[in-house]
């Protein structure tokens, strides 16, 4: 298993939790595609982001975050 | 099923804001599939603020849950606190709260002093500000009937004047301090503070703000903090609608002192003065004392012998509790669940009212598993940290401490003792006269309205019909012509025991209706519910009623009135899923004249 692929598999954990479906990401998925993923639910998702990975996003990625690619790359940045 | 129990004791300790919406979304879950948590309220409660509201509802709602409240929630548009309060028609009027959370009302505050101004420039300020804002209270309380809680202002994370914030009066700093001295010393009894001030001062603001979501989101708090603000906040709701607990039970080795009495004697264990940790286990020792003092009962629940067990309390100089501060001591080898429930059923509480201390995880587990209702706090295995993990679960909210509080204690003794005698004495009639018992009756009136509340808020047992009425309804109530509203207060040879009984009829055509009748379960058997009724009776007749009418509501917790109305003499009218309805002909009724005197 790629570090990719087990990030998104982790991030699928977090995502079910928060927006309560079972949903299916790959570095490609932005939010438009992810039903109830809106602004509230971003916030929401940071947050457990932050706490599950043991990362603080900034500012500037909160309020940018729109696509898993670069959530993906950002945590995978975090870990090396 | 059961999935309620597990969700309810993650809330209890989830230390992120994350968890705590996790919970939430579970919370939710549970309650389509099984329902609202059992026996829990479900009061309107409408939540306005001057920040972000986004994300304190749920999670509030779940603290709630947490604490036997499942509330309907209405959340309203933040920054519109006034208008909301104001405007008769506005969407909280229209929902009819029984009552409004007003969270961090800072960003209401508009208008700051102007640089460089006086104190008493900024004095007036203050005054004014706090005064615009606790007259909206007033107008919506008027109006619809609200209890309101009122966060006060929290410090800010930055102040560009340095040091000297501390003393000049146009300070951000400094101002926000003297809107919460303001606030405290003018919020009318309707107007709970909520302390965030105090909860930040733990945390810190550096930990409670969070920049970047605040600057994203208008979050006022950060997610790292947001379990201790809204179990806090769901505590002073808690204790608001009468669902604070009432007792503490207590263990002893290594929880009031260090080391075990049996094993290492009067001048082994650790206490006070000689140990960093005999010091700490004596702190806890005066927190439990300071609860005792403002109501909270205290019971002690041992593993011991009894002699053993009380040694210390008698011989050990250090000790600052006392036999007297206990109002039941179980000492024996059986499980503490056992225990714990002979001291509920002694003391007739509930044991959702209850909170069990020790140090040792497995009796903590014993007693959770055995007595759910039962609240068991974590303790960390370091005992400087006992005080604090007790006071963080604000289990003991109270929103009025009065002189009836500090006479709890006493009162709860007096009725042992005063059961002991009853076990001499043959004649029932000699014992109670022997009581030497005195009531005073009398209408509501301001100066025992607030005890009047707190009874209805939390009467369960003795409550004919558990009407559950705010302070400010039945402060209405007081001043309509057509109610007759009752408190007896009384007292005997063992002590005060304030006002025990509240009752409350209304006009039907030529009959009394009576919509609340409660007793406090301390003095059970002592003929009181019948000076109730002589003293009805005679307000009935006078008032030219011509009968009495009564209604028994049964729930899970009131059973020991189901019989009541028969036992006083009253027919019974209807039946409908145990709603029984009675009647009393007050030209055939003769006075019962229970042996108590009347001041």
């Amino acid at each position: 298993m790629t570090a990719t692929t087990e990030i998104l598999r982790r991030l699928e954990e977090v995502f079910e939790d928060v927006l309560e479906e079972a949903v299916s990401l790959t570095t490609e998925t932005t939010a438009d595609q992810v039903e109830g993923w809106d602004s509230i639910k971003t916030v929401e998702l940071i947050v457990a982001i932050e706490r599950a990975f043991g990362v603080r996003f900034k500012l500037g990625e909160i309020a940018n975050l729109e696509n898993v690619g670069q959530l993906v790359e950002r945590l995978s940045a975090a870990a090396d | 099923m059961n999935g309620w129990s597990e969700v309810l004791r993650e809330v209890e300790t989830a230390e992120h804001g994350a968890h705590l919406s996790s919970l939430a979304r579970r919370a939710a879950r549970v309650a389509s599939e099984e329902g609202p948590p059992i026996g829990a309220l479900q009061p309107r409660i409408a939540l306005m603020g001057g920040a972000s509201l986004d994300f304190l509802g749920e999670p509030l709602r779940v603290a709630l849950a947490a604490a036997g409240i499942w509330p309907e929630l209405r959340v309203a548009e933040f920054g519109q606190t006034l208008a909301e309060l104001l405007d008769p028609n506005s969407a909280t009027a229209s929902f009819g709260p029984d009552l409004v959370v007003i969270a961090f009302p800072s960003a209401d505050v508009a208008e700051w002093p102007e640089t460089g101004c006086d104190a008493d420039d900024a004095r007036r300020k203050a005054k004014h500000l706090i005064a615009r804002l606790l007259e909206a209270c007033e107008a919506f309380r008027d109006r619809c009937g609200a209890e309101i809680v009122l966060d006060n202002f929290i410090p800010r994370p930055v102040d560009s004047l340095g040091n000297l914030a501390a003393s000049v009066p146009s300070s951000a700093r400094s101002f926000l301090r003297r809107l919460n001295l303001e606030l405290s010393d003018s919020a009318p009894d309707f107007v709970h503070v909520h302390d965030v001030r105090g909860l930040v001062e733990e945390s810190g603001i550096t930990r409670w703000h969070d920049a970047r979501f605040w600057f994203h989101a208008k979050q006022p708090v950060s997610f790292e903090c947001l379990p201790i603000y809204v179990r806090s906040l769901a505590g002073v709701v808690a204790g608001i609608l009468g669902r604070s607990r009432k007792l503490l039970v207590c263990d002893l080795d290594n929880t009031l002192w260090g080391g075990v009495i049996g094993e290492d004697g009067l001048d082994g264990i650790e206490l006070g003065e000689g140990s960093g940790a005999g010091e700490a286990h004596k702190a806890l020792q005066v927190y439990l004392r300071e609860l005792r003092e403002r109501g909270v009962l205290l019971a002690v629940c041992t593993k011991n012998d009894r002699a053993v067990a009380e040694l210390p309390f008698r011989e050990h100089p250090e000790m600052v509790l006392g036999l007297d501060d206990f109002v039941a001591f179980e000492a024996s080898w059986g499980p503490k669940s056992e225990g714990i429930q002979r001291i509920a059923e002694e003391l007739d509480l509930g044991l959702e009212s209850i909170v069990f201390l020790d140090d040792n995880p497995a009796e903590r587990l014993q007693v959770q598993s055995f007595l759910p209702g039962v609240r068991v706090p974590d303790l960390p295995d370091d005992v400087s940290e006992y005080v604090e993990a007790l006071d963080r679960g604000r289990h003991f909210e109270a929103f009025h401490v009065g002189s009836e509080d500090r006479r709890r204690t006493e009162a709860y003794r007096a009725r042992r003792s005063a059961g002991d005698l009853e076990a001499k004495t043959g004649d029932y009639d000699s014992y109670l006269r022997e009581l030497e018992m005195t009531a005073l009756v009398s209408p509501f009136r301001p100066t025992s309205m607030a005890r009047t509340a707190q009874l209805v808020g939390k009467t369960n047992q003795f409550n004919l019909t558990t009407e559950r009425l705010t302070r400010s309804q039945l402060e209405e109530i007081a001043s309509d012509p057509l109610h007759i509203t009752r408190t007896l207060h009384l007292k005997d040879r063992f002590g005060d025991h304030g006002i025990v009984s509240v009752l409350l009829a209304e006009r039907v055509d030529d009959a009394l209706d009576i919509r609340i009748w409660l007793m406090s379960c301390r003095v059970l058997k002592r003929r009181v519910e019948e000076l109730m009724l002589d003293v009805l009776a005679d307000a009935a007749t006078r008032a030219g009623a011509s009968e009495l009418r009564g209604t028994y509501v049964p729930t899970d917790r009131n059973g020991i009135v189901c019989d009541l109305y028969a036992e006083l003499g009253f027919e019974r009218v209807s039946e409908e899923n145990g709603t029984t309805r009675w009647r009393l002909d007050l030209s055939t009724h003769r006075p019962l004249t229970p042996p108590i005197a009347t001041e």
